[in-house]
């Protein structure tokens, strides 16, 4: 940030302003979170039963989907790689005019892979799966009688996410430590990956709540939806605001606005950045992990 | 960034209203919030004579029973975050910079965006007039009353809007004076050297930054229970409204020290200057002042005796409660110990200090009663509880405001205040307070329940009641006294040097009104009392900010009008939730322009320099 | 700048941090198959909420710096969280979710 005369020349303490300042504001979004997991923990086992109508999926073009995307799924995977790694090398190059397509290619793979798993995405709800949830098949066969809670958390695909993000801070270290080495294209290319890598994590929200929305699981379905979504929720708030934080870092230090001498101000970015990684570590153990422990 | 990039050039110039709309000067900044403060205080106090009147005899008809829980809602959360609180925050932006010897704060534009977002939450809270229904709840709005179910209306939309932007302005503040405080003191002065004032402030705004967030999210969950159908309040959903007093009072308890410490500062530091020796136990004072905060987070279901939690849990904020009763007392001392044996000079300030002491005592007195749980249960939600409350914020923090008024006046405006009309407004004020509240005692014990808009002629509550009127009415008088005793001042008062009150602390050592730069210098502190410590006349010529220059030499942080944009963005947001609530897709449309449009005012302001390169010093 | 915070030379490097990101991994990946065991659900509890205990510890330390920074960030952060955690602890307890 251009600063042509700071009034932060001598402080008491040789503490910077501003990063006094985040620590600060750290220790207070802890309250928040606090707070919204509180909630979260106090309401825990205490939803009722949802009634859930059983299905098959007669819906041939949804069918087809399914089939094809776990095959289309691979490619996209690949192709999304691909594109990645076509955007870091183009960041690192500093070739403005490769990055936006690169980046926009990769956005649309991304796009497209949700979409296709969103529309491919059709739970099945037979008996069968009634009972797998520990649901009651009630009298007349049409209907399940079953706790829309931690049975719908799908592990494999959080620990997923939980990696993604974990890379994400890795890559924001390594960003501040090129900067700090007056590396930019360095710089540039891992921030622009922890930006990514946000928004893939991002992704994988996206498709989480849309998988649960048409398992049934609403906000208003009961009180496991309402605070599972406004807790995970408004912590993906936080990653979308730092996405957007970080990314206008990286366009400035296109324009020359970020070099050596802003270490201090993407260290401050990056504290908020881990800050948002930890608080997903304890939501991820504690919601995920030991939350649905035991059950389905 | 050059000053012409964007629609507008950057303001420059140091006068007009635009310089007013876009000023970083901390000065400046508190004489809006302390105005805009002052108006809200006669507005919340017409609301309780109101209620007065209405009470004043038994089954009287002067508002309905709708009207009347308008009244005492909207009249406690404007006192408590729209009078108090921003009155607090007056003084904390006028003084903190010139206590410590710096020039403004360590983020002036973050200052002026937390006014304007009092401002703009302020106006967002009172626009629920506009549609007739105000929220009613009371000011702690306990569920499930505040559910769509029991409260249809949109007056609790508005409050918990308007509640979420206070929020913010009030963090901001916050945040910003931590950094100011730890960061921007002047060389030698050392944190056991700093006003009392200053440590309240330090201390206030950690508990600000701690405790804020939880009622954010109380809110938070209120709003998507309103408008998304979540069911946290939702008993019948397998939820407990229980929760709402939780958080509400987790941060609603280190609230009622937010309200308090403020004044406690303010007379600690008149103290001083009107006994002429320095405040007795100055260490016990600070450290008082710390345990009370981290105490403070301990004991909020004190407020939740009589909701069954059980005897371990009411044993144990008991038990809290009455120990948190030991740091104030502790200060209570200290300050008879400061008056005790000093050269004292009845001035209005020292008045005003003296009848917070007792009055606060009293206060926390009936305080210690409701600690105790089987007598608590007796007192909860009569008037005993209104008396003890408002003998603590009206007797205790507006008194010591008042106090803080009548000492610092005359370094804000250059003027002195009456000294005649003051101390009629002191009398006024302290006969009609205690006329007031004291009786509320009695008749809270009687049986008189609160948040009653009438009462039976059986009771036997008439007189006493028609008394307490009369005793508001006495104190609307003193208010009259006061703003008389404003204008008059302002328009042709006595001048005030740098210094009339001889007092010991550097705000003292520069002009009256300062200027815009506070010190041509930066001072370097040796004492407690630099101004008057032993040569402090040699030193004089290095600590007075006089200066033949105009100041050109000294650069201040140019003025923004950023933090303006910003932040009626994210108030302009906040209205379209409310409009999303009766339309949707013009609400949608509202909230995400001004979405964008707050994104994009952080950005800029992000990388707006604190000073424009080649530009004109303005002068202010 | 003789105020912003330079770090001392001790604050780690590049492949500092890529140790930690694997250790972090790890740990992780130690924590999604402790919950594919069949152990007491307090067992599980106490080992995941170490191991989270120790991917937070790593991340505010290595990765934010706290451990080669000036002490007083970690005050202030630690006064937070400590808060934060003291709070959610007797909510847990006054409603009665400590004992589920």
């Amino acid at each position: 940030m251009a600063h042509v005369q700071s009034i932060e020349e001598q402080t008491s303490t040789g503490l910077n302003n501003r990063k006094l300042l985040m620590w600060a504001f750290l220790g207070s979004d802890c309250m928040f979170f606090g707070a919204l997991i509180s909630t979260f923990l106090v309401y825990r086992g205490r939803s009722g039963s949802s009634i859930l109508e059983f299905h098959e999926s007669h819906d041939a073009i949804k069918d087809a989907i399914g089939i094809s995307a776990g095959g289309v799924s691979l490619i996209l995977i690949l192709l999304g790689i691909v594109a990645f790694a076509f955007t870091l090398m183009a960041v690192r190059r500093g070739i403005v005019k490769r990055i936006i397509p690169a980046v926009l290619v990769l956005f649309a793979i991304v796009v497209i892979f949700q979409s296709i798993w969103i529309a491919g995405h059709q739970p099945e709800f037979t008996a069968h799966e009634c009972t797998e949830m520990g649901g009651l098949v009630l009298p007349g066969g049409e209907s399940c009688e079953v706790t829309l809670a931690e049975n719908l958390l799908d592990i494999p695909l959080t620990s997923l996410s939980t990696f993604v993000l974990l890379m994400s801070s890795l890559s924001m270290v390594m960003a501040l430590s090129a900067l700090e080495r007056n590396n930019l294209p360095s710089f540039r290319t891992w921030l622009t990956a922890t930006c990514i890598l946000g928004v893939v994590f991002l992704g994988f929200q996206v498709f989480e709540f849309n998988a649960f929305l048409q398992e049934g699981l609403t906000p208003r379905e009961n009180l496991f939806g309402s605070t599972f979504y406004v807790l995970t929720g408004l912590h993906g708030a936080h990653v979308t605001l730092g996405v957007l934080w970080l990314s206008s870092l990286v366009v400035a230090s296109f324009k020359g606005k970020v070099t050596q001498k802003s270490v201090l101000d993407v260290e401050i970015a990056g504290l908020y950045w881990h800050f948002v990684d930890i608080v997903w570590i304890v939501i991820f153990s504690v919601i995920y992990l030991i939350g649905a422990y035991g059950i389905g | 960034m050059a000053a012409y990039a964007g629609f507008l050039k950057r303001p420059v110039s140091p006068t007009g209203v635009w310089s007013w709309l876009t000023t970083v000067d901390h000065k400046r900044i508190g004489l809006l919030y302390g105005v805009t403060a002052l108006i809200m205080f006669f507005i919340a106090g017409i609301e309780a004579v109101i209620m007065r009147l209405q009470l004043s005899s038994s089954e009287q008809t002067l508002v309905s029973p709708e009207i009347y829980n308008q009244l005492f809602t909207m009249h406690g959360t404007t006192m408590v975050f729209m009078v108090i609180m921003p009155m607090g925050a007056a003084f904390f932006n006028y003084l903190i910079p010139l206590m410590i010897g710096a020039r403004d704060v360590a983020f002036p534009r973050l200052n002026a965006f937390s006014f304007w977002m009092f401002l703009f939450g302020t106006l967002l809270m009172h626009a629920s007039f506009l549609t007739m229904s105000a929220p009613a709840m009371g000011w702690f709005a306990y569920a499930p009353l505040t559910s769509l179910e029991f409260s249809p209306a949109s007056g609790v939309d508005y409050w918990v809007l308007g509640l979420q932007v206070l929020g913010i302005a009030s963090m901001a503040a916050a945040f910003n004076f931590v950094v100011t405080i730890i960061n921007l003191r002047a060389p030698g002065l050392t944190l056991m050297r700093m006003p009392v004032f200053v440590w309240m402030t330090l201390i206030i705004s950690f508990l600000l930054i701690f405790a804020f967030p939880v009622i954010t999210i109380a809110l938070t969950l209120l709003q998507f229970d309103r408008w998304v159908g979540t069911h946290f309040y939702n008993a019948a959903a397998g939820a407990d409204p229980l929760l709402w007093q939780h958080l509400f009072w987790v941060f609603g308890h280190p609230e009622v020290y937010i309200l308090i410490l403020p004044a406690m500062g303010i007379v600690s530091d008149i103290l001083p200057t009107f006994t002429r020796k320095p405040l007795f136990g100055y260490p016990a004072v600070v450290f008082a002042g710390v345990s009370i905060a981290f105490m403070g987070f301990g004991v909020w279901s004190h407020h939740m005796f009589t909701t069954g939690m059980g005897a371990w849990a009411n044993g144990v904020f008991s038990f809290a409660t009455m120990l948190i009763a030991i740091p104030t007392g502790i200060k209570v001392f200290n300050w008879l110990g400061t008056l005790w044996g000093g050269a004292i000079q009845f001035k209005t300030p020292l008045l005003f200090s003296i009848g917070f002491i007792s009055m606060f005592t009293l206060g926390g007195l009936s305080g210690v009663m409701h600690a105790v749980v089987p007598v608590d249960t007796q007192q909860q939600d009569t008037y005993f509880i209104v008396a003890h409350f408002h003998y603590v914020l009206f007797g205790g923090s507006l008194f010591g405001l008042m106090a803080g008024i009548y000492y610092w006046f005359p370094k804000m405006s250059g003027r002195m205040l009456n000294e005649g009309i003051g101390k009629l407004n002191f009398w006024l004020m302290f006969i009609g307070f205690n006329m007031t509240f004291f009786p509320m005692h009695i008749v809270g014990a009687l049986g008189m329940p609160r948040r009653i808009y009438t009462y039976g002629a059986d009771q036997g509550w008439d007189s006493i009641n028609m008394f307490m009127t009369i005793g508001s009415l006495v104190i609307v008088a003193s208010f009259l006294a006061f703003m008389v005793n404003v204008i008059r001042s302002l328009q042709s008062g006595e001048r005030a040097g740098d210094n009339p009150w001889g007092a010991a602390t550097i705000e003292w050592s520069i002009s009256s009104p300062p200027p815009h730069y506070n010190f041509l210098e930066i001072p370097t502190v040796t004492s407690r009392y630099p101004l008057w410590e032993e040569g402090h006349s040699k030193g004089a010529a290095q600590i007075h900010g006089h200066d033949d220059d105009d100041g050109h030499a000294v650069h201040m942080p140019d003025p923004s009008y950023w933090p303006l944009v910003l932040s009626a963005g994210i108030a302009m947001l906040a209205g379209g939730l409310l409009i999303w609530k009766w339309h949707q897709i013009l609400g949608f449309t509202v909230i995400s322009t001004f979405g964008l449009l707050a994104l994009y005012a952080t950005y800029r302001w992000a990388f707006e320099p604190v000073n424009e390169p080649n530009h004109e010093e303005p002068h202010q | 700048m003789a105020s912003s915070n330079i770090h001392e030379k001790t604050h780690p490097g590049p492949r500092q941090y890529i140790t930690i990101a694997v250790i972090l991994v790890l740990m992780t990946a130690i924590e999604v198959g402790v919950f594919y065991l069949t152990i007491t659900p307090a067992a599980m509890t106490g080992i995941v909420l170490l191991l989270a205990l120790g991917k937070f510890s790593l991340v505010v330390g290595y990765y934010m710096q706290l451990r080669f920074d000036d002490r007083r960030f970690l005050y202030l952060f630690t006064v937070g969280f400590v808060l934060a955690l003291a709070i959610m602890i007797a909510l847990m307890a006054l409603f009665g979710s400590l004992t589920r």
